[in-house]
């Protein structure tokens, strides 16, 4: 009886943390929100970082608006929404990634941090865009620490693993977008937002409890700068040369594989005598 | 001198009438189980014939037994770099098709068929599969047929026989068959136990017997290609290989292995052979013409006081030893030397002895009639149907005079017994043919005994196993003396 007593209550009191847990998404959780998944791209002032600057926003759009864009932006030009457009176009055609993760009270929440952010006014820090200068140590370093030469003092995932560049003696991988025109689009400030916070499920996880240091961003940052400034288009890519070496590996080892195994018993000892039986039979 | 004992066999060819209970009676208590359908731990083939495995005596297909390697000896298909060569793919293995498919008739369709104009049939359905198939071998296909082109001429010990001989072995005047009866032969120096990649096999010390660990045991399957007697089988339903186990659990109490106490003929002896194992490898390795003496050798003589005083050093124990004193295959063995081991050469030291048979005499085809008369009731070896290189072949590693020696005793005693029971025979040829083979009247008569009128005991004489001592080894017997009683677990409850 007892234990069972225990049981109970235990359940009441887990029912009612999750009864009285639903509702209570405030503002305070939408600054959460907009921390985790949106300050890697957008400033909280009218300054542009990838994307725009969010002071002042709910009053350019309206609350449907800004609802049905951060779901999804790219479903929501394919509308053919105007305002849309001219943003997507107005940001280099750079997408922003969908959240259809978020739920109703986080989007509500979101929304409500957003207005408090309050006009245009707020927002005075537009930084003249200057330009960054990295030294040629800087790019060197930055370019194994992408190649995994070099690793991170805190043992995240190397770049290369999932990102590619058109750099001489990079070969990387396919999993993830080409960043060798990054630094055009985002510039230092977006890669290290994004380096530090990325929007993205797999590359968030990735680096989630072995964050990259801010030397190594930086780094890398000057890595790109110098692949987006020098793409080389003709580096020799490895892929044929991989599928040859594959092929013909294969076909050696079938050929080996023949040869060390000539003298095996091919057939079933009695093959013979069943081939005259069936010929008899016939 | 390493003295160990070991239980070995003697079959009587000559008695052997090819019946096949002893293979029944085998599978009966062994293998009618699912995966082991197709296996026959004992197994009676009719020679020449091509055996089952079909063809298992040729080492050039199935790379079983030892190769000489110096004054030692290599596996000829395992160990450890060919082994390796081969672990994940053995193509030497015989596959079902070289055993057969095991199969079994819908007898159930005979009655439960619909009406129509045909008679219902009971059709084979493979107990692999479950589906119809077309038998088209099976264990013993060639049973009684020691003709037919598919099987007989493809005996693997024509190897030595020129084309007119073989040829002439098909004539009608001469054309015979025997049986070969084979069960696991326990070897000296079995193979199986050497290719195991695992340690599962292993050769129990008390009395030789050759066991597979079906716990240790991880299917490599090396000891089915090492086997070059293709005695050790794998069961593809538990994964695991299993062998001919002599019936050890009868042997434990004192009974004969099923193959044998159920043997019609009588042709089956069991007994203990004292050996030395310091001699198994020198001997393993001896040239191909000395093997076979070699092998008689490493059986020592249980009546000498040396022998006896260095089995008991060894453990062996006094009635293991008067055991081995009274064993029938120590007689036929190393007292009469009419017992040879089939195909030494493959150098595992078989410690199964075949009597080999006596066959009828030749005939010949004189003006139109099909004459089988004899200058003598009994024609001289040599006159025998099945041709002396064909039985050397199977018994003596091709050494002619070896089983034309056995051949000779075997035709005195019958000579000798003819004389006495009857009286008829030419007193100048008996004296001849005991002369030649050697033969005494004493022996003759023991020879007569053993192989006519042998009493149960005297054809199996079964050392007792002790096992009420070996349990001491592995647990203190004396533990669950005043525990609870009629096998109880654990304490009974009592009340409701």
């Amino acid at each position: 009886m007892k234990t069972n007593f225990y049981k109970t209550s235990k359940l009441l009191v887990l029912g009612a943390s999750m009864f009285f847990g639903v509702g209570s998404v405030h503002a305070q959780d939408g600054q959460a929100l907009f921390q985790t998944n949106c300050a890697a791209c957008h400033k909280t002032t009218d300054a542009k970082l990838v994307g725009p600057g969010m002071a002042g926003i709910t009053e350019k759009r309206s609350k449907d608006w800004l609802k049905s864009w951060i779901r999804d932006s790219q479903g929501l030009i394919a509308t053919g929404d105007a305002d849309a457009k001219a943003i997507f176009a107005e940001y280099n055609n750079t997408a922003m990634p969908p959240f259809p993760q978020f739920t109703d009270p986080e989007m509500d929440a979101l929304i409500t941090y957003l207005e408090t952010l309050g006009g245009a006014a707020a927002g005075s820090d537009t930084v003249p865009a200057v330009e960054i200068v990295y030294s040629d140590i800087q790019i060197a370093e930055g370019k194994q620490y992408f190649t995994g030469e070099k690793s991170f003092f805190n043992g995240g995932p190397t770049c290369i693993s999932c990102h590619d560049v058109s750099a001489d003696g990079v070969n990387g991988g396919f999993l993830a977008k080409d960043l060798t025109d990054v630094y055009t689009r985002l510039g230092e400030a977006g890669i290290t937002a994004m380096i530090t916070n990325a929007p993205f499920p797999a590359m968030n996880a990735a680096y989630l409890n072995n964050p990259v240091g801010e030397h190594e961003q930086k780094s890398i940052a000057a890595f790109l700068k110098s692949v987006s400034e020098n793409p080389v288009e003709a580096r020799t890519s490895g892929v044929l040369l991989m599928l040859t070496l594959g092929i013909g590996g294969f076909v050696c080892l079938l050929v080996l594989i023949l040869l060390v195994w000539r003298e095996r018993k091919k057939h079933s000892v009695k093959a013979q005598i069943f081939a005259r039986q069936i010929q008899s039979i016939n | 001198m390493d003295v160990r004992s070991q239980i070995s066999m003697v079959f009587h060819l000559d008695k052997c009438i090819g019946c096949h209970t002893c293979s029944i009676a085998c599978k009966n208590i062994w293998t009618d189980r699912r995966g082991a359908e197709y296996m026959w731990w004992n197994n009676v083939e009719t020679k020449p014939g091509t055996g089952y495995p079909t063809k298992w005596e040729d080492q050039e297909i199935y790379k079983g037994g030892w190769e000489k390697n110096g004054d030692s000896v290599s596996l000829k298909g395992a160990g450890k770099l060919k082994g390796l060569k081969n672990i994940f793919h053995n193509p030497y293995m015989p596959v079902l098709e070289d055993y057969y498919v095991p199969w079994a008739y819908k007898y159930q369709d005979l009655f439960t068929a619909p009406e129509g104009d045909d008679q219902p049939t009971a059709r084979a359905v493979s107990l692999i599969t479950g589906e119809h198939i077309n038998i088209q071998s099976g264990p013993n296909w060639d049973d009684d047929l020691s003709g037919t082109p598919d099987y007989a001429r493809k005996d693997v010990n024509f190897q030595n026989l020129s084309e007119a001989e073989q040829e002439s072995m098909f004539q009608l005047e001469q054309m015979t068959l025997h049986y070969l009866p084979r069960i696991c032969n326990h070897c000296l120096n079995p193979a199986c136990v050497g290719s195991c990649p695992s340690g599962a096999l292993y050769k129990r010390g008390e009395d030789g017997i050759v066991l597979i660990n079906q716990d240790r045991c991880r299917a490599w399957r090396m000891c089915v290609t090492a086997c070059p007697y293709k005695k050790s089988y794998y069961n593809w339903n538990t994964g695991k290989s299993e062998k001919c186990i002599l019936c050890y659990p009868r042997l434990e109490s004192g009974q004969a292995p099923a193959c044998m106490h159920s043997c019609v003929g009588r042709i089956r002896y069991l007994g203990v052979m004292l050996y030395d194992a310091d001699k198994i490898q020198s001997v393993a390795s001896s040239n191909d013409d000395q093997l076979l003496d070699a092998q008689m050798n490493i059986y020592l003589d249980p009546n000498d006081p040396e022998v006896i005083k260095a089995a008991r050093e060894n453990g062996i124990h006094d009635s293991t030893i008067k055991a081995a004193q009274n064993s029938p295959v120590y007689k036929f063995v190393k007292e009469w030397k009419i017992a040879l081991p089939l195909h030494p050469e493959f150098r595992t030291l078989p410690n199964l002895f075949y009597v080999p048979p006596m066959l009828p005499a030749m005939a010949s085809v004189d003006n139109g009639t099909y004459e089988t008369t004899t200058d003598h009731l009994f024609a001289g070896i040599e006159k025998q149907r099945l041709p002396m290189k064909y039985l050397a072949s199977l018994f003596t590693n091709g050494d002619i005079n070896k089983v034309s020696a056995v051949m000779r005793k075997l035709l005195a005693v019958k000579i000798h017994r003819r004389d006495v029971t009857v009286g008829d025979y030419d007193k100048i040829e008996l004296k001849k043919a005991m002369d030649t083979a050697g033969m005494d009247e004493h022996t003759a008569n023991a020879i007569f005994r053993l192989t006519s009128l042998a009493t149960f005991e005297e054809r199996f004489v079964i050392p007792p196993a002790h096992r009420e001592e070996s349990i001491e080894m592995l647990e203190a017997t004396a533990d669950a003396k005043g525990e609870t009683g009629f096998g109880f677990k654990t304490k009974p409850e009592r009340g409701l």
